[in-house]
Order: structure tokens, then C-alpha cells, then sequence
């Protein structure tokens, strides 16, 4: 599954004093937009990367933690055997992009299931340079 | 509303040694123990299947209730712990013939053991589970509908011994029992009764009262009753602080055929979260095939030859040790500014709930079945998060729970998932936060597998007793 960004992404930045040498706590939201559909009576498993819009250097990122949950599922006509699941989740930084991606493994059910959405806050604990501030 | 979903049979139709006119079931920690109406069975789980066969002698020579009082047991089993004791020879002598529903309490097992035709009143004997040999008998009172003791319990609450009659029961007789045994005698000293009231606080009888356990974890009150499929089943009463009365929270209807042609009979019960058992190495055999928190057993009365044993399994995930378990948990600290420190947890609750089998017996002649498809079934789920900290220093906490993971298995119909009533609470106990949701399912084939959390705690700093 391709990488997913964000529809409605918000930020918030705390100023923090630690641990260590961390000075800032971010707070990342939204909902990704997902549009899985389901292949029959059993799972369809797929990995999830919602890639949070913001670098940071290996250096800066200290921490990252996340949660997403269920936030658009739907079902065309008879719902037979249909479900939809997150399975996973972890917060994750990747190193081609510097940035936070957040990875869930997702599963959805029923060949006319459809896992539309899923919303999250991912979590970042960074020290940030001065002159990046 | 209390969740439960049978599991299934095991043993099933087995013409198992214990199985002749079986009455009930208890555990302690390493073995099970069995009643029928003229012995106990001991039985440890590292050593046994209840679902294998137990050698015994050939006892050609007696036949009848000798039969049973003789032991019999090969030399193969006793090395392996299993043990049998009959009613004792002076008491069966004296008329005692039928021992009922059997508890364990504090390393001696309590069983009710009958009259001949219930012309004297009902003994209690306490026997020493360990080597199943010695034991004591106290005298029950007369009671009112005839004589009577189809089960009797120990209540960890209170420690008092609990009975009751069995065609109309109405209430439970309370009794405080010395659990000692010196000599052969032992005293038991009426103490009150406590009515049973219904749902809406009305005054309760159940039918056939045959077995009955409380839960130590929960303070519920689990009682057996062989009335039918309609009125029979499974009585569950709130019974968690001293009362003159305990309200019935549910009654469970249990799928079996009690009309003289099936001669199905509901028996004993017991309570005994096996799952955590099971993942200990190396397995034990007496719990491998054994789901489920509570355990009812059940007879096939043959009349004429040996009898079929059932053990009926149930899942009561509010009994379950581990009913979820948390997976992708994560945590963060972060420092704040004015000596604060905010740890955000979040992850996911593997839960695997499943909707009520909403099927309801209104009557069995003629065939009414009410199907409560539209009827929400709720449960109480709580776990404990982030480090221990003291409630001077707790500013505040708070917890989101969300729905990552719901399904239903063919068709659905009225189907719906719902977590709400979310707290974050300072536990005294743990010294930790508490988080606590009411889950709720509909339909019988819904499922919620997962949930989401994520738990901000606002301390004061340095919150950190221990990790």
C-alpha cells in the first residue's frame, strides 16, 4: 500500500524540558484517507504508512508513539461476513525522508467492504536547535 | 448486562468412572475434584484428562451402592495423585446416601451429603482435599421443603458456609462453619438466610437448585438450576457486599433436554479461569481442552447402566484473569515547565468480544422463541497504565477509547459496536491509573476484536515510586 498523507493534518508544538536534552513535544492529527476494499470472506491484510509532513534530523528525533483507530468504514449492499481492523501500530522515522511515518497494519473483509478512513495522532518528542525554532 | 458465550462440551458423552449420578465440581490451584452420589474424585491437572478413563479393580463380587463405597483404584492412578473417597461406611450406614454439589475452601473440600430419602436432615462434611481421607460431618437444620442439600459454598467474602433447599428456593441459609477437623465432628451454627429478588428487586424462586459457586474475583453468585430449558440454567447474583438479599443480575439459559426421554441433568458448577493455566509449560492435560471461566456439569441419566458426563464451558470474560490483552503499547514522558510531567500511553486492547447469542426460550411446549437481535449487551472492561505514582502527586489524567477493530460473521443483521463511559482513574490499590469503558455489542455474530487508547497523565514531578 502506497504511502498515505494526511487529509486534514493539524499540529501542535509544546515547549518541553526533557528528558534529556528534548525541548519539544509535537502533536500530530488527522485522518488518512485509506479506501481499502475487502477481497471476500477473508482478510485482506495490507501495511499502512501515513507519513507525517514534518523532518526531523536523526539527531532531533528523540521519540515517537502513536494511535489510530477506525474512522470511515462502509459496506455496499448485503453485509456478509464484513469486518475491519487495525491490528498494529507504531511510529516510526524514516530515514530516506526524515519524517515521522506512522505504520499500522489494517485488515478489512467482505468483497463489498470497504476500510475508507483511519485517524491518528502520532506523537514526537524532538530536540530542536535553536536556530530551527 | 453480564456477557457470556458457551464455549462447548468437553468431556462429552463420556461414560467416565465419575460420571454415575455425577453432582458437581470444584477446584483448588493443581487438581479438580468431582462428586457423585456416593464419592468425590480427585482428579490433578498436570496428570489427568477429564476426559480419559480411570483404571479400576475389577470388583466382581458387589454390586449397588457397595459398588462405589469400595475403592477401587489402580495402583497406576494413585501414583499419579487422582484419589476417590466414598461416603464414609458409618455414615452410609446410618442412611446418608447422596453426596451433592462440592466446594473448596482453604484446603478442604464441603460437601453436602443427604438422607436416605431425605427423612433427617442434611450433613456437611469437611474433608481434607489433600489426602481426601480425613474428614468431619456437622448437621444442617431441617429446612422447609423436605431435607435437603443439593450443594453448599463457601463464600470468600464473608467465609460463611452457604446451602439451600432445592424444588423452591427462595433464599440461602447461612451458616458459619468451623473449617477444622478434630474427630469426626464438626459444628455448624445458623447464622441468617438471605432472600433472592429478581432483576426489578421482586422476590425470586428458582427451581432445582443443584449447584452453586461464588466468585472470588467478582462476588457473584453462580447458581445451577436443573428447572428445563425455559426457567433452568444458569442464575448469576450480585452478591459482592453483605446483604439481606442479592438481586439477580442474569439468568443464562443453557441449551439441554431434560425431559425424561433425553434425561438431561444440569448439575454442579464451578469457576476456574483455566487460560492462563494453559500457557505454562509444560501442558497440563487436566486443563488443555478445558476453556472458558465457568464450568457446568451435566448428566445424561441412563437409569440403568452407567451415566454420559458432560462439562459444559462457559466464557464470563468479567471472570476471565486476562479477559484482553494490550499489544502495540507505547508510552512517552515528557518534562514540563513548574515541575510537571505529562506520559501519554497509547495502544491497542486485543479483545475479541462477541455479540449475545440473543436467542431466548420463552416456553418449550409449544416452541416460543424470542431472537433479541436489537438488544445491546454491554461489559465492563479496566486495566491499569503508566508508572506507580502517589494521588498528591496525579494532577489529572484523562483516556480516549476508540473502535480499531470490528467485524461480523455472515450476515448482519441489526448489528452494532459501542465503547463509551471512558474514566481515567487513580487506583489505590495499584497506586497506578485506572482505566475503565463500557464495551457494548449487538448481534449474535458481531465481534469487536480491537480497541484504541490513548491515556494522557498530568503529574506532579518526580511522580515515579517505581516502574
Amino acid at each position: 500500500m502506497p504511502i498515505t498523507i494526511s487529509s486534514t493534518p493539524q499540529t501542535l508544538e509544546i515547549p518541553v524540558a526533557g528528558p534529556g536534552d528534548a525541548n519539544r513535544l509535537y502533536i500530530f492529527t488527522g485522518e488518512a484517507v485509506v479506501n481499502m476494499k475487502g477481497s471476500g470472506a477473508n482478510w485482506r491484510q495490507e501495511t499502512l504508512r501515513i507519513e507525517i509532513n514534518r523532518t526531523f534530523t536523526a539527531t532531533a528525533y528523540k521519540k515517537g508513539i502513536g494511535v489510530a483507530s477506525l474512522s470511515g468504514i462502509s459496506n455496499k449492499n448485503e453485509a456478509i461476513n464484513a469486518g475491519w481492523k487495525i491490528e498494529s501500530v507504531e511510529v516510526v522515522r524514516d530515514g530516506d525522508s526524515d519524517k515521522p511515518v506512522l505504520v499500522a497494519s489494517i485488515a478489512v473483509r467482505d468483497v463489498d467492504g470497504y476500510l475508507e478512513s483511519v485517524s491518528y495522532e502520532v506523537f514526537v518528542l524532538a530536540k530542536i536547535k535553536t536556530a530551527q525554532l | 448486562m453480564i456477557y457470556h458465550e458457551f464455549i462447548g462440551d468437553y468431556p462429552r458423552e463420556r461414560e467416565v468412572p465419575w460420571a454415575k449420578n455425577c453432582q458437581g465440581i470444584t477446584h483448588d490451584d493443581k487438581n479438580w475434584y468431582i462428586s457423585q452420589q456416593y464419592r468425590i474424585w480427585k482428579f490433578p491437572v498436570t496428570e489427568h484428562d477429564l476426559n480419559g478413563d480411570v483404571n479400576l479393580l475389577p470388583v466382581t463380587a458387589v454390586t449397588g451402592p457397595d459398588f462405589f463405597l469400595n475403592d477401587q483404584l489402580a495402583t497406576e492412578d494413585r501414583a499419579k495423585g487422582i484419589k476417590c473417597f466414598a461416603i464414609p461406611r458409618i455414615l452410609y450406614n446410618d442412611g446418608y446416601n447422596h453426596f451433592g454439589d462440592i466446594d473448596y475452601s482453604e484446603g478442604y473440600i464441603l460437601a453436602p451429603l443427604e438422607f436416605d430419602d431425605y427423612k433427617k436432615p442434611p450433613k456437611i462434611l469437611v474433608i481434607n482435599a489433600s489426602n481426601l481421607s480425613n474428614w468431619a460431618s456437622a448437621d444442617l437444620e431441617e429446612n422447609k421443603h423436605g431435607q435437603h442439600a443439593g450443594w453448599c459454598v463457601i463464600n470468600p467474602c464473608d467465609k460463611m458456609l452457604y446451602t439451600s433447599d432445592y424444588s423452591e428456593v427462595s433464599c440461602l441459609h447461612i451458616y458459619e462453619l468451623d473449617l477444622k477437623i478434630r474427630g469426626h465432628r464438626n459444628q455448624l451454627t445458623r447464622q441468617k438466610k438471605v432472600s433472592l429478588l429478581d432483576e426489578i428487586g421482586q422476590s425470586l424462586t428458582i427451581k432445582n437448585v443443584q449447584g452453586g459457586v461464588f466468585s472470588a474475583k467478582t462476588g457473584f453468585l453462580y447458581l445451577s438450576s436443573h428447572a428445563g430449558l425455559v426457567d433452568g440454567g444458569i442464575y448469576i447474583f450480585d452478591a459482592r457486599i453483605p446483604q439481606s438479599s442479592f438481586r439477580l443480575l442474569r439468568h443464562v439459559q443453557v441449551d439441554y433436554m431434560s425431559s425424561v426421554s433425553y434425561g438431561e441433568e444440569l448439575e454442579g458448577l464451578t469457576i476456574w479461569d483455566t487460560k492462563p493455566s494453559i500457557s505454562t509449560d509444560p501442558p497440563k492435560p487436566g486443563l488443555i481442552n478445558i476453556p472458558g471461566q465457568l464450568h457446568l456439569v451435566m448428566l445424561n441419566d441412563n437409569l440403568i447402566d452407567r451415566d454420559d458426563a458432560y462439562i459444559k464451558h462457559f466464557r464470563i470474560p468479567v471472570e476471565a484473569e486476562t479477559p484482553f490483552r494490550l499489544k502495540s503499547r507505547q508510552q512517552l514522558e515528557v518534562y514540563l515547565p513548574h515541575d510537571k510531567k505529562m506520559i501519554i500511553s497509547t495502544g491497542l486492547i486485543d479483545a475479541d468480544f462477541r455479540g449475545y447469542a440473543s436467542r431466548i426460550y420463552k416456553s418449550i411446549d409449544p416452541p416460543v422463541v424470542e431472537y433479541l437481535r436489537e438488544k445491546w449487551f454491554s461489559f465492563e472492561i479496566s486495566f491499569l497504565i503508566g508508572p506507580r505514582l502517589n494521588e498528591s502527586d496525579l494532577i489529572d489524567a484523562t483516556v480516549t477509547l476508540q473502535l480499531a477493530g470490528i467485524s461480523n460473521s455472515g450476515e448482519s443483521l441489526s448489528s452494532g459496536w459501542s465503547v463509551e463511559n471512558s474514566k481515567a482513574v487513580w487506583d489505590a490499590d495499584s497506586e497506578r491509573v485506572k482505566i475503565s469503558a463500557t464495551v457494548s455489542l449487538r448481534d449474535t455474530d458481531g465481534y469487536l476484536h480491537n480497541l484504541s487508547y490513548k491515556v494522557t497523565i498530568l503529574a506532579k514531578t518526580p511522580p515515579v515510586l517505581s516502574q
